[in-house]
């Protein structure tokens, strides 16, 4: 069995750099899909060498909250494992860990926080057997991917039976999630924001009032997006811009209490934190400085619209592609709050991506008085310009050139994100 | 001189709450907008779990959540059924999508697959897929319009700049109309409509079409929206209203696009 698992994974190192080599990207499902075939024991062997594993999943927040992890427990010290967003199924997982290890096929770290795809959850629980799972949050996402909610709700249930020894640590606000363990023995840790802040969360189903062990208040966003807020007697400030990056950093929090991290080092964790790819983070060139926001459904989109009504008349992009990673349906955008743009008042804004007509067409409907100049340019209202740029190289390529501004909001799905940055930075992501 | 009334219209929106996946509420807003852009008064009435219904110009219902079409189901049997049944045939206009296409026929799948009776009003049937065909209708939606319909809708649309329909699917039941004649939106030229044997999408019953085109269907679609609109006008109005044409470049490129991509 050894002998054979170390066979498994010297080829698979070896098809790792080949894939890097040859230039087919990341080279993540193929390495795992060879070591699925040869042993298919091989994520339970890693799993068994590292001594705490937390999972993180849910809609919306995973990689944000295992950043703000992530940090936390370095500032503390600790050898830290993480997965990179792209590499949360069975396969990623598995590359992940063969590229990590060394030679012996052995894994040098005190902890692994690992942000898992909803529905790979419970194919892996057991193999992982986690001493921690965070639940941020459960939105309509990725419909097309799983069918509906309730089925993820499902599986969320099928894998915590495999795991009854399993602290969740789960949002309490959110009401699908708030009985996920209902009839489970698993102990249950919670966090909440306090009453005033969830208005704007859109979660479905009846609020369930109970008391979270843990809450956030007095949220305050700083000019900088930064976002101070309180939990109990301690301040924190968070790096991640805006009131959803709370329950990131709240959830992280909890996380970290419960194998107790000083909460000196909770702090300097967050403080510390970078923001993860295009999920607040800033990128500079020839300059114009953009900050890429993601948004992946109405829940997201909306708490990044809500957000932009801190700013004043900014310049926005708006990138739409219908990649499977994206969500291959766009239907989405016709639930989510366009009509907050009214209010924010950006100028210009300029459309992008492979669904940017679609977007054109979301904001005609949104704003009602909406006309054609020209090819490219959109008047609203009669003054504010909106210009259509499908192709996002050529859109970044229009922004430099024409010199609307020096400063954009960034609203994006994933892969136009990757496709954005790559033009922007001049080289492809590094996961 | 007679005082010109303000012309108007009023539209249920069945169940907002449970069935409002996918985006269907952009059918609501486009309907709302294309209205007002014409200067009729388009009154938007809500009917949820429990609420009676007013007899309305226009109905609309989307898709849901499998343990939300339960709840709805039972409300339907006990509060709507009856009056529903009498505005359809008293030729009022529907716009059904999705699972709401499926509440209306004589059978239904719920969540285990089971083929459950339907409120019975359009003659349509909904079975579970096979076993060759485990996966779901999913993904983009091209039909080419019926002839038939498309020649009703040139009363209310004048210049059709493409004779499809572009949305995008998503549904495992497999629809078939119940008897020799029936009528649908028309054949599928890409994805799978109601169900992955006939090519055919959708189907209509008096003035109900029922549809498995998330998208939301009417934005990218302005002709079926217009029809729509028009038809429920003629039924109050007669031939006794003003109707304009609109200008559509923006959404007929979102339609281009799409139908541009899919068959290429």
């Amino acid at each position: 069995m050894v002998i054979k698992t170390k066979a498994t994974i010297a080829t698979v190192k070896a098809v790792q750099r080949l894939v890097r080599f040859l230039g087919k990207g990341q080279g993540t499902a193929l390495p795992g899909l060879i070591s699925e075939k040869l042993s298919p024991d091989l994520l339970q062997y890693f799993a068994k060498q590292i001594p705490n594993i937390i999972l993180i999943t849910g809609t919306n927040g995973k990689t944000t909250t295992q950043n703000a992890l992530t940090s936390i427990l370095r500032a503390h010290g600790k050898r830290v494992l993480a997965n990179s967003s792209g590499s949360n199924m069975r396969r990623g997982l598995l590359s992940q860990f063969i590229s990590k290890c060394d030679r012996q096929g052995l894994l040098h770290y005190d902890v692994a926080v690992l942000e898992i795809e909803e529905a790979t959850l419970p194919k892996v629980a057991k193999e992982l057997s986690p001493k921690t799972i965070i639940f941020t949050n459960l939105y309509r996402d990725q419909l097309d991917a799983y069918g509906e909610i309730d089925r993820t709700k499902r599986m969320f249930r099928q894998a915590l039976e495999l795991l009854p020894e399993t602290t969740v640590v789960l949002n309490a606000d959110d009401p699908r999630l708030e009985d996920l363990t209902k009839g489970l023995s698993n102990r249950v840790v919670s966090f909440a924001l306090d009453q005033q802040y969830i208005l704007d969360f859109k979660y479905e189903g009846e609020k369930v009032v109970n008391k979270p062990d843990f809450k956030a208040d007095k949220i305050k966003i700083n000019d900088d997006l930064g976002t101070k807020f309180r939990v109990g007697e301690q301040e924190y400030v968070c790096a991640s811009p805006g009131i959803f990056n709370v329950y990131n950093a709240l959830a992280a929090i909890v996380a970290a209490k419960l194998i107790d991290i000083p909460v000196s080092d909770i702090k300097k964790g967050l403080l510390l934190m970078r923001a993860p790819f295009g999920r607040g983070e800033v990128i500079k060139k020839n300059g114009i400085t953009y900050r890429l926001l993601l948004a992946k459904n109405p829940a997201g989109l909306n708490l990044v619209l809500k957000l932009l009504k801190n700013t004043d008349n900014p310049n926005l992009i708006m990138l739409l592609n219908d990649k499977i990673a994206d969500g291959r349906d766009v239907s989405w955008i016709w639930d989510a709050d366009f009509e907050l743009l009214k209010e924010i008042m950006p100028d210009p804004i300029i459309l992008g991506g492979s669904r940017a007509e679609e977007l054109l067409l979301r904001l005609k409907y949104a704003y009602s008085d909406m006309r054609k100049v020209s090819e490219q340019l959109y008047l609203i209202n009669g003054k504010v310009r909106v210009y259509l740029v499908p192709d996002i190289s050529e859109l970044v390529n229009f922004v430099e050139r024409e010199g609307l501004g020096d400063y954009y909001y960034v609203i994006h799905t994933y892969t136009a994100m990757l496709a954005f940055r790559k033009k922007v930075l001049g080289k492809s992501l590094e996961l | 001189m007679k005082n010109k009334e303000k012309i108007s219209l009023t539209l249920t929106h069945l169940y907002p709450e449970e069935m409002n996946i996918y985006g269907d509420r952009g059918n609501i807003m486009t309907l709302h907008r294309r209205s007002e852009w014409r200067g009729i008064e388009l009154n938007v009435l809500r009917s949820g779990l429990g609420q009676k219904i007013k007899e309305s110009d226009l109905y609309f219902m989307g898709g849901g959540q499998d343990n939300d079409m339960y709840a709805v189901f039972d409300d339907m049997l006990k509060n709507k059924k009856e009056i529903l049944k009498r505005e359809v045939k008293d030729g009022k206009v529907f716009l059904l999508i999705c699972g709401a296409f499926q509440l209306f026929g004589k059978y239904f799948l719920d969540s285990q697959g089971r083929e459950m009776e339907g409120l019975d009003i359009l003659p349509v049937e909904t079975q579970a897929p096979g076993d060759q065909l485990k996966d779901r209708c999913l993904g983009n939606l091209l039909t080419r319009l019926d002839p038939d319909l498309l020649n009703q809708m040139g009363a209310a649309y004048e210049e059709i700049v493409s004779p499809t329909l572009v949305g995008f699917e998503n549904h495992s039941g497999q629809t078939y109309a119940i008897g020799e004649k029936y009528e649908t939106l028309g054949k599928v030229e890409y994805g799978k409509g109601n169900n992955s044997k006939q090519k055919l999408e959708g189907f209509r019953f008096f003035n109900v079409i029922g549809s498995y085109s998330h998208g939301p269907i009417l934005p990218k679609n302005p002709h079926l929206a217009d029809f729509l609109i028009y038809q429920a006008l003629q039924n109050k109005y007669g031939d006794h209203f003003e109707w304009v044409q609109l200008d559509d470049d923006i959404e007929w490129q979102a339609h281009m696009v799409m139908k541009q991509r899919l068959l290429s």
